[in-house]
């Protein structure tokens, strides 16, 4: 069975086609690269976003925090 | 080799690029081909960013509230070039402008390696034509031609034009090759003097790489390709004796025939009888297979 990496991507994977031309093993690598990359995206902002603060004038930090807080 | 070859190449870069991981280990994919990898490509690239829109919009808001400089610190101290790109195209165009005043020119070429265009146009546009220039001077002198393909699409054409005049022979060759547009190409083209065209050809001829040249005539329209086949037939038999060369060497036999069978018919018969004493086989290969496709 092939994995279903597709699942990771939500509604942006809608249009994405079937790639039934891959056999199994290729899904479960296309899997494994595409859930890295969405961790280490992930990881990768929430650490930038610490540092970013330090830099923010202390008077200016709440604001800040709360616009990048989503 | 194929022009396709070439093409899936210059895509597994580019995935390979957002994956982390090699073009090489890419080729597992080549099944689904270039459409299929540059589907993914942007898929992911899109659920990434939808996924840390809000803090980006956070970001790019708070910009309004920080000095340039300090927002310049943050860009390049805390974001790091992946994360500033993402921001970037959300920034007001005249905050981007002020902003780039306070970071430096290699990492604004960091930056463009992960910026979108599609999402940054406004804000690429708004740029000044020496920042773009500049900024392109770092890009060529790391031969980062694939980020600088991705922008020809979005820039504007004076920034367009600025840049080509910066640009040798062989770097207008390679943005040529990774430019996905053929209509894009095309107009890139057009821009050009007729000496900076076949300069590309004049590189293609000593580097070996007259596939990607191929390439070029193959994807733009038939006036850009007249063009260089004229201009082709007017130069140095040996550019045209090294195309043959070459295509006799990899097998392209088919791909350069596409772009022959566009020619001016004067200007085959042209090349054709330039080469004819020095290469009878492979002018009478070329013929038959023009002759194939017509």
């Amino acid at each position: 069975m092939k994995p279903d990496w597709k699942h990771l991507l939500r509604h942006h994977a809608d249009d994405l086609p079937d790639l039934d031309e891959l056999p199994p093993e290729h899904h479960q690598q296309l899997h494994d690269w595409v859930s890295d990359t969405i961790r280490r995206e992930a990881h990768a902002l929430e650490s930038a976003l610490e540092s970013a603060l330090e830099f923010v004038p202390r008077l200016l930090r709440g604001a800040v925090k709360k616009l990048v807080s989503g | 080799m194929r022009l396709l070859d070439l093409e899936l190449q210059a895509e597994r870069e580019k995935l390979g690029r957002l994956l982390d991981t090699t073009a090489d280990e890419l080729q597992v994919l080549d099944a689904i081909g270039v459409d299929g990898m540059r589907q993914i490509r942007t898929t992911v690239e899109a659920h990434i960013f939808d996924r840390g829109a809000k803090r980006f919009a956070g970001l790019a808001k708070s910009s309004r509230l920080l000095p340039g400089k300090i927002s310049g610190l943050i860009a390049q101290r805390a974001l790091g070039p992946r994360l500033a790109a993402q921001v970037t195209g959300l920034l007001e165009p005249e905050l981007a402008v002020n902003l780039s005043k306070h970071v430096s020119t290699p990492f604004q070429a960091d930056l463009c390696q992960f910026l979108d265009p599609r999402r940054a146009g406004p804000v690429l546009r708004a740029m000044p034509v020496s920042v773009v220039v500049e900024t392109s001077r770092e890009l060529v002198s790391r031969e980062e031609y694939i980020t600088m393909a991705r922008f020809v699409d979005d820039l504007l054409d004076t920034q367009i034009q600025a840049v080509s005049a910066i640009l040798d022979a062989e770097a207008l060759l390679w943005i040529g090759f990774y430019i996905e547009s053929g209509e894009r190409l095309s107009q890139l083209m057009a821009m050009l003097e007729d000496q900076a065209v076949l300069g590309t050809m004049r590189a293609a001829a000593e580097n070996g790489w007259w596939p990607q040249s191929l390439s070029i005539m193959a994807r733009a329209n038939i006036q850009t390709a007249r063009r260089m086949t004229h201009l082709l037939a007017d130069a140095d038999p040996q550019i045209g004796a090294g195309l043959l060369e070459c295509v006799a060497d990899l097998g392209l036999w088919e791909p350069l025939a596409e772009v022959m069978v566009r020619a001016d018919a004067e200007d085959l018969e042209s090349i054709e009888a330039a080469l004819q004493g020095q290469m009878p086989d492979a002018v009478s290969r070329l013929r038959k297979t023009v002759e194939a496709l017509r």
